[in-house]
């Protein structure tokens, strides 16, 4: 068993983004881009729906398994994307982020999940959503910092000049608001621990894991502040990060180290 | 690339910077690393509670010295600096990375491993080295924000300082942190808890008396069985189906179809029944079609319990149908705490609902799990962890440290770099 209807829902979700993300890139009159905008919106409200409905048959938060989790993902960016275009008017971010958000979605269409309606107790405690939602929502706007280093990076050695500070100001401007939300995630994760299995702290490998990826972004912030100009050094280190964010997410599962976690996601 | 000149100066001259920060990680880790060697692989030996508050209280005397007297001392200077943190939290990462690449357990490992401390790095010497550096570097730059106070640094502080305190209490805390399995019977009071760690019996302040036990479970799940291997062909969950209101479903290319579904039965004859006795199973009468509808195979799955055998339809030489156990959906203890002062207190424990009494915290962990649904007997753990209150101290303190964070974004710069 799959999820009910979730290519129609997929594909008139990735429809709307896709139609309404070109007509902003290149429409020429501002009713043509407003439009696009539109449709990108409504391609959420479609994705949001979905989530609701998934929740409601489920009979518990969908936020179980990787791909429950992706749908998260696709679910975060584009929020994140319309914020950052409505803000500071980066509109190849908004394209990028809605890009990364229908390959998730994509994922989920080409390796349907299963879906279980079971959940262990140890997962039934009003600490599940905002642990997840919040380490989601913070993953989504940490891999779009990541993006902008690519760009940057990119800029630096193929188009040998400087990426400009905007670049770098933006990755900031995630990465402090995404390290916030990871900083939550992380401690509302020990809180719950603690109820859970009467310790906060185990050095479970996905703890341990979590703690790595809260670390280097540690040192990122800490660069920033110290050593303003080093904007290189900055952006290798957000991709560093990002690869460390992953295996966090979902290499932990592959890791020998980890075939004990409580953590690794169930996949039946 | 303006500041490497600045690195031409020879190594160990003032100014310091990352070149000496790493040397002096690595030194340590390098010093650590040999300790846990000529140990032979032990670990860091408990303390004594006596030595421990001393070298806790050493430790915190010397950041407070260092950081409010010593402050423009060249070498402190440094040592509060973005360097030394950068270096002393470098070398956290390393052993988190050798923790995270690395089963955390001595069982599973040997030799050099075990001797270099890698399947135990939280009681290894290289990680205690470089934990105590991190607390005097973190330390004496949360210090020096501190004293004197300024609104500006609010953010800075509730970051730092709220770190320092979880790290510093989880450190000193954690050898006396106590952990203590109960198993009670239904209808039975228990007092004694076993100590797993020291391999004692312990007599707890208060006795436990259980009423009863509870087991809710979800419908169990139907599997597709390789007949030859043995091996259950779940393809990532695909080929499993919880037998709901909807149960029917296709796994690999057969369609599955539940006739009948039976919570609790027995078997008689070739059929099952309704029947709530000890031990009754749950079975399904289910229907599997073949892909060219050419065969059909009705029959009855039942995964079994302690005191029935299981049940598997085959469906062809290859392929048969079989039944999981059902999953828990939720577990509880009906108890009563008896204090010697006679006072009694009846909790329901739950997974994810701990209890409180007299300084402990008490969980429900299990149950037995050979008997399922059956089980008479609960499997309690006592906690006691007497810094959690410094621990949870420096949690909230981070947790309003990231919201401010995340309140003024980058533009936050604190004073005095």
């Amino acid at each position: 068993m799959t999820w009910i209807n979730f290519p129609n829902y997929a594909l008139l979700t990735i429809l709307g983004w896709i139609i309404g993300m070109l007509m902003n890139a290149i429409g020429k009159s501002n009713l043509v881009k407003q439009l696009g905008i539109t449709l990108v919106i409504l391609g959420q409200l479609v994705l949001t729906l979905f989530l609701l409905k998934l929740w409601m048959i489920l009979d518990r938060p969908p936020m179980r398994t990787l791909g429950e989790t992706r749908l998260w993902y696709s679910f975060f960016l584009p929020i994140i994307g319309l914020i950052t275009y409505q803000r500071w008017k980066y509109q190849w971010f908004l394209v990028y982020s809605l890009l990364l958000a229908c390959l998730f979605l994509g994922f989920n269409l080409a390796y349907p999940e299963n879906y279980s309606k079971t959940l262990m107790p140890a997962l039934q405690s009003p600490w599940f959503v905002p642990h997840v939602i919040v380490y989601i929502f913070s993953y989504a706007l940490l891999a779009a910092s990541s993006l902008v280093a690519i760009k940057g990076l990119a800029f630096h050695y193929f188009k040998g000049g400087e990426s400009g500070h905007q670049t770098i100001a933006l990755a900031d401007n995630l990465v402090f608001i995404g390290f916030a939300f990871l900083t939550l995630g992380l401690l509302f994760g020990a809180l719950w621990a603690k109820e859970a299995w009467g310790h906060y702290w185990t050095w479970d490998p996905k703890e341990t894991w979590a703690f790595l990826t809260w670390i280097v972004y540690l040192v990122y912030i800490h660069i920033r502040y110290q050593h303003d100009q080093k904007e290189l050094w900055a952006l290798w280190l957000l991709g560093l990060a990002f690869v460390v964010l992953l295996v966090c997410w979902f290499g932990v599962n592959y890791l020998p180290s980890a075939a004990n976690s409580v953590h690794v996601y169930t996949r039946d | 690339m303006i500041q490497q000149k600045r690195y031409n100066n020879p190594i160990w001259s003032n100014p310091w910077r990352y070149r000496e920060s790493f040397f002096i990680v690595a030194g340590l880790l390098l010093c650590g690393f040999a300790l846990e060697w000529a140990s032979g692989g032990t670990g860091v030996p408990e303390f004594t509670n006596l030595s421990l508050n001393i070298a806790a209280g050493l430790l915190v005397i010397f950041i407070f010295t260092a950081g409010i007297f010593f402050r423009k001392q060249v070498f402190i200077l440094w040592l509060s600096g973005i360097h030394a943190a950068i270096g002393a939290v470098t070398g956290i990462t390393f052993m988190a990375l050798l923790m995270g690449l690395t089963m955390q357990h001595d069982g599973y490992a040997s030799g050099w491993v075990v001797q270099l401390g890698l399947s135990h790095v939280t009681s290894s010497w290289p990680y205690l080295l470089i934990l105590v550096y991190l607390l005097v570097v973190l330390g004496i730059a949360a210090t020096k924000r501190i004293i004197p106070l300024s609104t500006k640094n609010v953010t800075y502080i509730l970051n730092h300082l709220g770190l320092w305190i979880v790290i510093f209490s989880a450190t000193f805390g954690a050898t006396k942190v106590e952990r203590l399995e109960m198993k009670v019977k239904e209808g039975e009071i228990e007092w004694q808890a076993f100590d797993k760690k020291n391999n004692v019996w312990v007599e707890m302040p208060v006795a436990i008396r259980l009423n009863d036990f509870v087991l809710e479970q979800y419908a169990p799940k139907l599997g597709i069985v390789d007949n030859i291997t043995g091996k259950i062909l779940h393809e990532n969950g695909k080929n499993v189906m919880l037998v709901d209101s909807v149960a029917s479903g296709n796994m690999l290319g057969w369609d599955i179809r539940v006739l009948t579904y039976l919570d609790q039965s027995g078997k008689a004859g070739e059929a099952y029944y309704l029947n709530n006795e000890t031990g009754a199973a749950p079975a399904v009468k289910a229907e599997a079609i073949s892909e060219n509808k050419s065969d059909t195979v009705v029959g009855w799955v039942s995964c079994g319990s302690f005191n029935h055998s299981y049940e598997a339809l085959k469906i062809n030489d290859q392929l048969s149908l079989i039944m999981f156990y059902p999953e828990p959906k939720k577990f509880l203890s009906k108890i009563d705490i008896l204090t010697p002062e006679g006072e009694t207190t009846a909790v329901e424990l739950e997974v994810n609902k701990p209890a409180k009494v007299k300084g402990w915290e008490i969980y429900q962990v299990g149950y037995d799990d050979q008997l399922g649904r059956w089980s008479d007997t609960s499997v309690i753990e006592f906690v006691r962890d007497p810094w959690l209150p410094f621990v949870y101290t420096g949690i909230f303190m981070m947790i309003a440290g990231a919201i401010t964070l995340f309140w003024s974004g980058r533009n936050n710069t604190p004073t005095d770099l």
